[in-house]
């Protein structure tokens, strides 16, 4: 007969369990750490590459805006006044920013006319020439201008150009350098947040500090609109009817099969579908919204008839026995108790659908959205027919410039991208625990 | 004994109600109700009883058309709601739901308010003109189903948030609030403490005045409590049908006696 | 009708020790019967207080079974045949109380009727009687473990002979109370003692209704023959 174990002393058996259960539990955290650690790299990297996006080198002088030149005829007509370019505008400013400095008393050693104007970057008469034909009043007085510094003068100040660099570069020159740090010093020059990386539209490779995100973020509200209007209402019926009202046999099976593997296909195949048939077989225009929403609608229905799906799966039987036992039809019992039960569900499929649909970059590759478009689209519907870019786009496209400011610039707009899918997650997520209900 | 023998005869005088005629129900292949003839009568309590699977409910559920939901189910034979076929191909189930009222075996309050789950119903038939109409509704619905001193300051409230016995006085308010003839019970205590049981059989006695009342239970007792007349079912045949205390006493069949005294289920 | 058991055995436990508690009872009764009739005769006087000394255990016995019973219907509350069992069991264990006391009875008096002159004949009518009741009870019991409604039915006819025998000695002491005063005590003794006789014959015929419903579910409606005619007619019962 054996003697009863004692419950104070523990077994072999037991202890052995403890072990390999407090390894597996290692384990298990050795891999949340290193998804973690994975999670941080990418996040610092991007951050420290593209934080310098969100703040730019602006110079502000004293500009007199000469009406003899800007306004040859006089007579403040901005349709004749067009006709000065921005190379007449050009040499104004070089003009102004040489008399400041020597009013200020910086000295400018080893600098011709032709470098000081590389300082300020090649937009600027651009923008001020804009100003002027916006508001022909400004004509003969003195204004505070504040110009933008150029592309090399903005990677100074960031760090990103050295005097050692310079040295080696064929767009800058260590005197220039010093000439800015001086220009800084005196007050001319300031660093600072910039808002305009928001709201400009896309610059040309030459100028890299004016290139904004403007027309990208356009084009991908404009997308998400279209996405959301279509796909929505398409996907929730379809979920309704394949849930509710489709007969159980072969045939709805086979299709419930074919929308998970739709799910599974890879973007680019949408491209590529989208290529064929909305732009050559029903002729839309390229690089549009409307097409680009389109293709992202096909993309997303899936996830959207599969959450639908599964959010009225979850709605309790009991609700709609009880709903049926008072004389409800099968529509009254869907539409006045089980949709509003599954409202959270659906909100919250939708809204992951629209997040992976804003990310999507391949399928707007072939669509033509990799094209430099400066102009902004008009409000929609015209708009939806112009030409815009997309922010996953616009990173790409970035990327493949020479000019190193663009590595910052589409760093800075992952940033952006990353801010709106976070946001957009994290609003799913509020609105789920806000609506959820306990049966 | 005269009480009990006055009521007997009071019982026999009732009007039919439910009539049904050789009704076999089919799951696919599974012959799950065989040949039942059964004569339900008005005003009163009729319960089923039997062992699990002997498909009680699937008969009652034909009662209602409920068994039309399933797809694999299949149901022959003639059923009557005062004298007509409520299989033919004329009646519209919804139509007929609202004259037959049905409550289930777990609470389930729709999550709305006390309010607008009684209103459902009336509200989806169009039995309100407006809504002083549809308030007296729900006003006299929860006081037959015996909850409206409980409910009548938190008619706003969900009603998911009563307890399990007023939860079921909620369903059978929302039930009767279509104001229907016949009331189907599918066990409606099973998942109640003994006191909330306590109050819904109090509640089913006070009905029985007004409504047909049939009860599915699989407590002997809670027949023998409630109702005036029992059917015995088993293996999908209806093996007998009397008066309550006539089952409960003295049995002709000895299925019956071997069921109701604990010796097969 | 228990062709089956109970799911729960402990059901037909309790129900097979209060029936064997009936049956122990019963035989105990049986026994008082037998020997209170064998004490008279033979004029035994330590059988007649034996009989008088058993008695305790049936009372014993009666008690225990009502509470046995009253128990299984608190806890297993019985229905159908089974609350008939239960119920029968209460009547039969009442109905052997009162017949136990009656043996009783008879031995008390068998004791008195000792001290006092034989009536010729006597004992043995009563002997004749009791045997009567004795089987009519053994029939009974048999008819009740084997739940047999025709032997209920025949033991409840053999009551109108033991109430026929009763009549006839009540004549035969009315006679010799005539006859002699000096008798009148001892007759009057032997007269109470067929009396309870006669009594037990109609408990036991109570026993049997009993087994009849047990059995069938209803009482037997047909009332009882009645051969007691010391009640009709006149006074003189002649």
């Amino acid at each position: 007969m054996t003697a009863a174990k004692s419950l104070l002393a523990a077994d072999a058996h037991t202890r052995r369990r403890n072990a390999a259960e407090a390894r597996f539990r290692a384990y298990g955290l050795a891999a949340v750490l290193v998804g973690i650690g994975a999670l941080v790299l990418l996040l610092t990297t991007i951050l420290g590459n593209g934080a310098g996006a969100f703040r730019q080198t602006y110079i502000t002088i004293p500009v007199t805006l000469n009406a003899d030149r800007l306004d040859p005829a006089g007579n403040r007509d901005p349709a004749e006044m067009a006709a000065v370019t921005t190379f007449g505008y050009a040499p104004m400013l070089a003009q102004a920013l040489q008399q400041h400095l020597q009013v200020q008393g910086v000295a400018m050693d080893g600098i011709g006319p032709r470098d000081l104007m590389a300082i300020i970057s090649q937009e600027a008469p651009a923008q001020t020439r804009a100003m002027v034909l916006a508001n022909p009043d400004l004509l003969g007085q003195t204004l505070e201008l504040e110009m933008l510094a150029g592309g090399r003068i903005d990677g100074y100040f960031k760090g990103r150009v050295t005097l050692e660099t310079a040295e080696r570069d064929a767009n800058v020159s260590p005197a220039q350098l010093v000439l800015a740090q001086a220009m800084a010093d005196a007050g001319m020059i300031e660093t600072r947040f910039n808002w305009a990386f928001l709201t400009n539209p896309d610059a040309s490779g030459q100028r890299p500090e004016a290139a904004g995100l403007g027309v990208a973020i356009l084009g991908s509200l404009y997308m998400m609109l279209v996405v959301l209007v279509l796909a929505l209402p398409i996907g929730v019926a379809a979920a309704i009817y394949l849930e509710e009202f489709a007969p159980k046999n072969r045939l709805t099976d086979v299709i419930e099969v074919n929308i998970s593997n739709l799910a599974a296909v890879p973007s680019i195949v949408f491209g590529i579908l989208g290529l064929a048939i909305f732009i050559n077989f029903v002729g839309l225009p390229q690089s549009a919204p409307i097409v680009g929403g389109l293709v992202l609608t096909l993309m997303t229905l899936p996830t959207i008839i599969i959450a639908t799906r599964a959010a009225l799966g979850a709605v309790p039987p009991s609700i709609r026995s009880a709903a049926l036992g008072l004389g409800a039809s099968k529509m009254q019992s869907v539409f006045h108790h089980a949709l509003p039960l599954a409202a959270p569900g659906i909100l919250t499929g939708t809204i992951i659908g629209l997040a992976q649909a804003l990310g999507e970059t391949a399928p707007l590759l072939l669509i033509g959205m990799v094209a430099f478009v400066r102009e902004f689209p008009a409000a929609p519907p015209e708009g939806l027919f112009d030409p815009t870019s997309a922010l996953p786009v616009q990173v790409f496209n970035w990327t493949q410039r020479s000019d190193p400011a663009f590595v910052e610039r589409a760093a800075g707009a992952t940033i952006v991208l990353l801010v709106f899918l976070i946001s957009m997650n994290l609003i799913a997520v509020l609105l789920r625990r806000r609506f959820e209900r306990r049966w | 004994m005269n009480m009990m023998q006055d009521a007997k005869a009071a019982a026999m005088e009732n009007a039919l109600k439910i009539s049904a005629r050789g009704v076999d129900v089919f799951y696919g292949d599974t012959h799950a109700i065989k040949g039942v003839d059964v004569e339900i009568a008005d005003k009163m309590v009729t319960a089923f009883i039997g062992p699990s699977g002997c498909g009680k409910s699937t008969f009652l559920r034909c009662l209602n058309r409920m068994n039309d939901t399933i797809d694999i189910c299949r149901v022959t034979g003639q059923i009557q709601l005062d004298g007509e076929d409520i299989y033919e191909a004329r009646v519209d189930p919804v139509q007929l739901r609202a004259k037959v009222g049905m409550v289930f075996q777990k609470p389930n309050p729709f999550p709305k308010s006390i309010y607008d789950n009684v209103a459902y119903g009336p509200r989806i038939h169009g039995l309100a003109r407006d809504k002083a109409e549809l308030d007296g509704i729900v006003e006299k619905s929860l006081r037959r189903a015996a909850l409206w001193e409980e409910a009548k300051d938190r008619l706003n409230e969900p009603g998911t948030g009563l307890s399990g016995g007023q939860q079921q006085r909620l369903c059978i308010a929302r039930a009767i609030a279509t104001g229907p003839e016949v009331l189907l019970m599918d066990e409606p205590c099973s998942a109640l403490d003994p006191i909330a049981t306590a109050q819904v059989e109090q509640l089913i006695d006070e009905l029985s005045s007004r409504f047909c009342v049939v009860i599915v239970t699989h407590s002997m007792a809670q027949a023998s409590r409630v109702s005036q007349k029992t059917a015995f079912f088993h293996l999908g045949e209806l093996v007998e049908f009397d008066d309550t205390d006539r089952i409960f006493t003295n049995p002709s069949d000895q299925r019956t006696e071997s069921y109701i005294t604990g010796r097969i289920g | 009708m228990e062709n089956q058991s109970h799911i729960l055995r402990a059901f037909d436990r309790d129900l097979e020790s209060i029936q064997a508690k009936i049956m122990k009872m019963g035989g105990l009764v049986e026994a008082a019967i037998a020997q209170a009739a064998t004490a008279l005769e033979t004029q035994d006087a330590d059988l007649a207080q034996a009989v008088r000394a058993g008695d305790k255990a049936i009372d014993a016995l009666e008690h225990q079974v009502n509470e046995d019973a009253a128990r299984i219907l608190a806890l297993r509350q019985p229905i159908a045949g089974d609350l008939r069992t239960v119920l029968t069991v209460f009547h039969l264990s009442g109905s052997l109380e009162r017949m136990g006391d009656y043996a009783k009875n008879i031995a008390k008096r068998t004791g008195v009727l000792m001290a006092m002159a034989p009536i010729n004949g006597s004992a043995k009518s009563l002997r004749r009687m009791a045997r009567q009741v004795e089987l009519m009870l053994k029939d009974a019991l048999d008819a009740y473990i084997q739940r047999d409604a025709d032997l209920a039915a025949d033991v409840r006819a053999r009551d109108l002979e033991v109430d026929q025998m009763y009549s006839a000695l009540f004549r035969e002491y009315l006679t010799f109370m005539m006859e002699d005063p000096r008798n009148i005590t001892a007759c009057m003794h032997l007269h109470f003692i067929a009396k309870n006789i006669e009594r037990m014959g109609d408990h036991v015929t109570t026993i049997a209704e009993e087994v009849i419903y047990l059995v069938d579910g209803a009482y037997p409606d047909d009332d009882r023959e009645k051969g007691d005619q010391t009640t009709q007619g006149g006074a003189n019962g002649g």
